[in-house]
């Protein structure tokens, strides 16, 4: 079967899944799943031109301030409020990315981080529109095609609809010309220039639909929980995105969405054991880096060599 | 000789107080391989980062074709045909060699990513990319390897397929950084055959800075020999070998 036709149809099958479960708690974790997915393949993404983007829980907190700031103070209608989170996130990444891009590895981390708690202190400072440490609360839902989504399982098609798009998309990049260059920068920045390629303007685009990828994901995030507070937004958002993608594998998209499947429904499943998520997570990790660096995808690319050799 | 190609004037750059390149005057003519020697440290890996953009010079200028290329990116230098190769194998080591090859023609025609909008660039830069890809696996002796990922091959294999990336960008200036560095006799006489052809099959001129005098001597017209940065002399090769000073300062009063 053609890979769009099989795509399309787990989907379908994800999609109809909570509908079958009648389960809350389950539909609960599909879409925090699926958001997470769409988050970890942004960051995978800055992975790739070895740049760990720690403003990315700053970008992901705009998004879910911006569009529902949009919608509760200028009456915005969802979709408008979305997409003008969204690409008023890009626009700054843009403009950030012409100064922080310029700095690679630790100091690209420490300045993005700088810029995130900056951010995140504004959300909490900012108290008449930003709503101070509580936050903002009462947070419309969003409403498509005159229907409002109200249910779990609204959200979770809305959720699953994201992490379609960003998987689709950031694997099309991948295997396309713009996706060689991608590797080539990460392998040998030197090289590619040498072979002509604008390496800043390269990285400068990734840096941007990066972010977009953040951005429509915290301005889902929010409306999902009618509640953005500052501290969901800080500095545990990248280092959490970076483990998934450790744990899942960067070598492929596919990756982000097995280290999400895999890292976002334990805490939820722990959440009476508060104490221990934070070891089992820190165990894991080890783990991974130790005996499986390739993540579970280089596990399961193993297995099926082994698999295909035998034959 | 004809018309000049390359033409370095009064080039210097400075790192704190110290001229790794002091006041540097040459140029090259059309056709012709000139050969850079000089010990180590005497600024010859530090002269093509300047003249390809990777460094900025501290004064003088560099014209290719006429053209002034200071102040211009590496990557915009490289496009106008003026593209070195690396003292090191340089290569995307886990991609196949024929990638690699294929990329180095491609990423000309996308050096911007704006340019992917431009109709029918990417396609047919991509059909380009794959016959040139093919030719020059061929000229390069490299056909057999292809489907080799290229962190595997054997050093000199890289080396060969450092170069043939950099000729898949259809240079018309190549600066070669050390092509024999790291390889067997037997290697560096085919890399001296392979400059040899780069010239008369492809066309393309040739700077190379080299350490292996036996080499240098047979496949250049011309070679400059340099000491801290300065120019000791610029000869013929049967010139430059006798020349005393660079005698005393690089080959050693025991070469013959």
């Amino acid at each position: 079967m053609k890979y769009s036709l099989k795509f399309l149809a787990l989907v379908a099958a994800l999609a109809v899944l909570p509908f079958a479960l009648r389960s809350p708690f389950l539909t609960h974790i599909g879409v925090m799943t699926c958001l997470y997915t769409a988050l970890a393949l942004s960051m995978n993404m800055m992975l790739r031109i070895g740049q760990i983007s720690f403003a990315h829980g700053a970008f992901m907190g705009l998004g879910a301030y911006g569009s529902a700031l949009l919608m509760m103070r200028l009456g915005l209608p969802f979709p408008v409020a979305f997409f003008g989170a969204a690409f008023g996130v890009t626009l700054l990444a843009w403009l950030v990315g012409l100064l922080f891009l310029r700095i690679r590895g630790v100091y690209f981390v420490l300045l993005t981080f700088a810029f995130g708690e900056i951010i995140v202190l504004t959300f909490i400072e900012w108290v008449s529109l930003f709503g101070g440490s509580s936050g903002l609360a009462g947070i419309p839902r969003p409403a498509l095609f005159g229907h409002e989504i109200q249910s779990r399982n609204g959200f979770y098609l809305l959720a699953l609809g994201l992490a379609a798009f960003a998987y689709t998309s950031v694997r099309a990049v991948y295997r396309s010309e713009l996706g060689a260059v991608i590797t080539s920068l990460d392998e040998n920045e030197a090289l590619t220039q040498s072979l002509g390629i604008d390496s800043r303007r390269y990285r400068q685009l990734t840096f941007c639909f990066s972010a977009f990828l953040v951005g429509m994901s915290g301005a889902v995030y929010g409306h999902y929980l009618t509640l953005v507070t500052p501290e969901d937004y800080g500095f545990w958002v990248p280092v959490h995105l970076v483990v998934i993608n450790v744990i899942g594998g960067m070598a492929h998209p596919v990756g982000a969405v097995l280290g999400a499947l895999l890292l976002v429904p334990l805490p939820e499943f722990l959440r009476d054991a508060k104490q221990y998520q934070v070891l089992l997570y820190g165990i894991l990790l080890i783990v991974f880096l130790l005996f499986m660096p390739d993540g579970l995808y280089g596990v399961f690319k193993k297995f099926r060599r082994a698999k295909g050799g035998a034959e | 000789m004809s018309d000049v190609v390359l033409e370095v004037a009064g080039l210097t750059k400075s790192f704190g107080g110290v001229n790794a390149v002091s006041n540097l005057s040459f140029s090259t003519s059309r056709g012709e391989i000139l050969g850079i020697i000089g010990p180590n440290g005497s600024g010859k890996t530090t002269l093509f980062n300047v003249i390809t953009g990777v460094l900025p010079a501290t004064s003088g200028s560099v014209r290719f074709h006429g053209d002034v290329m200071s102040g211009l990116s590496t990557d915009e230098i490289a496009r106008r045909g003026l593209v070195r190769t690396f003292q090191s194998a340089t290569v995307f080591k886990q991609e196949t060699v024929y990638e690699n090859v294929r990329r180095g023609s491609m990423f000309g025609c996308i050096g911007n990513p704006a340019w992917f909008f431009k109709r029918g660039v990417v396609a047919a830069g991509a059909r380009r990319a794959k016959a040139t890809a093919e030719d020059l696996l061929e000229f390069s002796g490299l056909a057999d390897v292809a489907r080799t990922t290229a962190g595997n091959l054997p050093y000199g294999k890289q080396k060969m397929l450092g170069v043939a990336i950099t000729l898949a960008q259809q240079p018309t200036q190549l600066l070669m950084d050390e092509p024999a560095a790291g390889l067997n006799p037997l290697e560096t006489e085919a890399m001296g055959q392979l400059i040899s052809q780069i010239r008369s099959k492809r066309g393309i001129d040739v700077v190379l800075v080299e350490h292996d005098i036996k080499m240098v001597t047979s496949v250049c017209d011309r070679i400059l020999a340099l000491n801290y940065g300065k120019v000791i002399a610029i000869d013929v090769p049967a010139r430059i070998v006798a020349h005393p000073e660079v005698v005393e300062a690089y080959l050693g009063v025991d070469f013959e």
